[in-house]
This record gives C-alpha cells, sequence and structure tokens, in this order.
C-alpha cells in the first residue's frame, strides 16, 4: 500500500516533469518563431515597405502584435499561426516593394535612355 | 458511411469558409504556377504555397478544421503572390540590365559620331566602297559615282591627299587576302589617276581580311566586308587612318614588286 502509494506519486512527478518540459518546448518554438516575425517585419521596414507595399506591411504588424498578444496570454496555437501569417505577409511586403523599386528603375533608365538619344539627335542636328 | 453519419457534419458557416478560401488560395497558386517568370525566379517560394495548400486541404479533408484549413489556404495565397512579386521583380531586374546596355550602345554610337564629325572638321572625309566580287579586285558598278565624287572633291582642293585602304571577307587564306585587298585599293587608285588624280596624292594599303566592318558570317556581311575605303585630307598621308597591321605602299614605292 505504502509503495503503491510511492509509486503513485514518482509517476505523478514525472509526469508533471514531462508537461513541464513539452511546455518548456513549445514556448522555446513560439519565442523562436516570434523572432523570426520580428525580423522578417523589420527587413521589410529596411526595404521600404511603409512607402511601397503598406497594406501588407500593416497587416504584418498586425498579426506580429496579436501573436504578441496571445503569448501573452498563453494561447499558443493561435500565436504560432499568426507568426506564420505574419512573416508570409512581411515577406510579401518586401517582395512588392522590391519589385516596384526594380520597375521604377526601370522605367526611369528608359526615359533616360529616351532623353539621352533625344539630347544627341538635337546636337547632330545641330551642327 | 456509417462513420461520417456518427461525426458531427461541421456548420454550414464552416463549409463555406473554408471552401472560399482553399479555392481563393488554389486559384493564386494556379496563377502563379501559369507565370514562366515564376517558375524560372520563385520556383520556392511556390513550392512552399503549394505545400500550404496542401496542408489547407488536407486540415479540411480529414479533420474538418476550419481554422487550420483557412490558415494554411491563407499562407498558401500570400506565398502564391509572393512568388509573383519576386518574379517581377527579376523581370524588372532584366529590363534595367537591358537599357543599361542600351544607354552604353547609344553613348558609343554617338561617340564614334563625334569622333567621325571631328575627323570632318578637321577637313578629312571618309568613304566607303563596299560590294567588291568575291575574289575580285574589279570596281564594283554602284561604286563610280562615288569615285567622280571623290575625284571632284581632290580637283578642287589641291591641298587634299588621300588614303586608299583595302579590305577583303575572311574566305581565302590571309596571305591571299593581304594581296586581293591590295589589288582592290590599286584598283580605287587607277580609277582616281584615270580622273586625272595625281598619282604621288595617293598612297594605298592593304588591311586584308585584319579590319571587318560586318559579320563575315553570313554573305551580306561579307559582302559589305570586300570594300575599299577611301580618306581625304589636308594632311601627312602618312598621318592619316590607322595602319595597324596594314601593308602600305606608296605611289612611288614600287607596290607592284609585293604581289607574286
Amino acid at each position: 500500500m505504502m509503495l503503491a502509494h510511492r509509486l503513485h506519486g514518482t509517476a505523478r512527478m514525472l509526469a508533471a516533469c514531462c508537461l513541464f518540459a513539452s511546455a518548456g518546448c513549445a514556448n522555446k518554438v513560439l519565442n523562436h518563431q516570434l523572432a523570426v516575425s520580428r525580423e522578417a517585419v523589420d527587413q521589410a521596414q529596411i526595404a521600404g515597405a511603409a512607402q511601397a507595399a503598406p497594406a501588407d506591411l500593416d497587416a504584418a504588424v498586425d498579426k506580429l502584435n496579436r501573436a504578441n498578444a496571445a503569448a501573452a496570454s498563453r494561447n499558443g496555437k493561435d500565436s504560432i499561426r499568426l507568426t506564420g501569417q505574419a512573416q508570409v505577409d512581411a515577406n510579401l511586403a518586401r517582395a512588392r516593394t522590391h519589385s516596384a523599386q526594380a520597375r521604377m528603375a526601370a522605367v526611369e533608365l528608359g526615359k533616360s535612355n529616351q532623353i539621352l538619344q533625344e539630347e544627341i539627335n538635337r546636337q547632330n542636328q545641330n551642327q | 458511411m456509417l462513420a461520417a453519419g456518427c461525426a458531427t457534419a461541421p456548420p454550414a458557416s464552416d463549409v463555406a469558409a473554408a471552401n472560399a478560401a482553399i479555392s481563393n488560395a488554389g486559384q493564386a497558386v494556379d496563377q502563379a504556377a501559369a507565370n514562366p517568370h515564376v517558375t524560372k525566379y520563385a520556383s520556392s517560394e511556390l513550392e512552399r504555397a503549394t505545400g500550404s495548400l496542401d496542408k489547407a486541404k488536407a486540415a479540411w479533408t480529414d479533420k474538418h478544421d476550419v481554422r487550420a484549413a483557412t490558415h494554411f489556404a491563407y499562407l498558401a495565397q500570400q506565398r502564391a503572390a509572393t512568388a509573383q512579386e519576386l518574379a517581377n521583380g527579376r523581370a524588372s531586374e532584366d529590363a534595367v540590365k537591358l537599357a543599361t546596355v542600351q544607354r552604353d550602345q547609344v553613348v558609343s554610337v554617338a561617340a564614334a559620331e563625334r569622333a567621325e564629325r571631328a575627323k570632318r572638321e578637321a577637313g578629312q572625309m571618309e568613304r566607303s566602297l563596299a560590294g567588291f566580287g568575291v575574289g575580285a579586285a574589279k570596281l564594283p558598278a554602284q561604286g563610280m559615282p562615288m569615285i567622280d565624287e571623290l575625284a571632284a572633291t581632290l580637283k578642287s582642293n589641291t591641298g587634299q591627299m588621300v588614303v586608299i585602304e583595302g579590305h577583303t571577307d575572311s574566305v581565302g587564306s590571309p596571305g591571299y587576302n593581304q594581296a586581293l585587298a591590295l589589288d582592290r585599293a590599286e584598283a580605287v587608285r587607277t580609277a582616281l589617276i584615270r580622273r586625272g588624280i595625281a598619282t604621288d596624292r595617293i598612297t594605298i594599303r592593304s588591311h586584308g581580311e585584319q579590319a571587318p566592318v560586318a559579320s563575315n558570317g553570313d554573305s551580306a556581311g561579307r559582302r559589305e566586308n570586300r570594300r575599299a575605303q577611301v580618306i581625304v585630307g589636308e594632311m601627312e598621308t602618312r598621318m592619316m587612318g590607322s595602319s595597324r597591321g596594314s601593308t602600305e605602299a606608296t605611289s612611288s614605292g614600287g607596290h607592284r614588286g609585293q604581289r607574286r
């Protein structure tokens, strides 16, 4: 009887340990995902997404804030999903920004080539 | 059937939400996959989008988990859009590269035109007489008006000297072409002498096949290369034109001795 009770106690302790370990593990994953999302949002901001892709950037920031809030209220599942969404939003904002910048560069260069050609033509006519 | 009957049927609103999310994401992924730039430049992002779409479908069909399904569908949709934007960015970068090349071309053409103008202003004039027959040094008929014009210019500007440079295409051995090019220059010289230009005003040179102006890879380009270039100017004939890799023969220098 005593032995059984002690075994039961050990099992309970073991179970508590496992629970603690797995909770710690989940926390680690969540914290990592929160950091990755924060980094993705930062990168988008550095790229200039506030000008080129404000809606996507806002969505990413909003999801990151909600992910942090969910993590604080111990809602791990919602938090991890929100970090995933924040990442794809931030990546989209960054890609949109880069593509808009490259498009603008191509247009500008095309325009300046045209101006250059016109200038050369004009000089040739004046000769 | 029995098992399905036992499971609680998902609410109609969940069915609608999950189906709409999966269908929209599927369309976005299909559109991205149909973009050849995406498959070329953003294939890994497209793969991630496809993976998320599969997870969304699995979450719905296997577990009727509407939140997981809409979550993964959202990831798929955003990733498909990202793939499209990455591909657009690369396409624009290609356009930038092309425009840079075009700019360099415009600048170099302008520089060549400027150099040509400077030559003209320095009293030099350059004419190209192309279209000699294959292996032939006989003046092409269409070149005669140019010869007449050159002779007239030289007659009215008695201080001007003339350098005639002969060229060939790349067919035949370099030695043969060196001699053939000199024959072409000689043919132009003879034509000018017949029109009353003094022999000592004329220098001829051969560049052989070494200075093509067009590709030797097709017949039109080879025809352009079978030519004589005539440079008229106020200065010493030896100073005019390039002499790189040329065989020079002044009119007084017994050039025929170089021919076999």
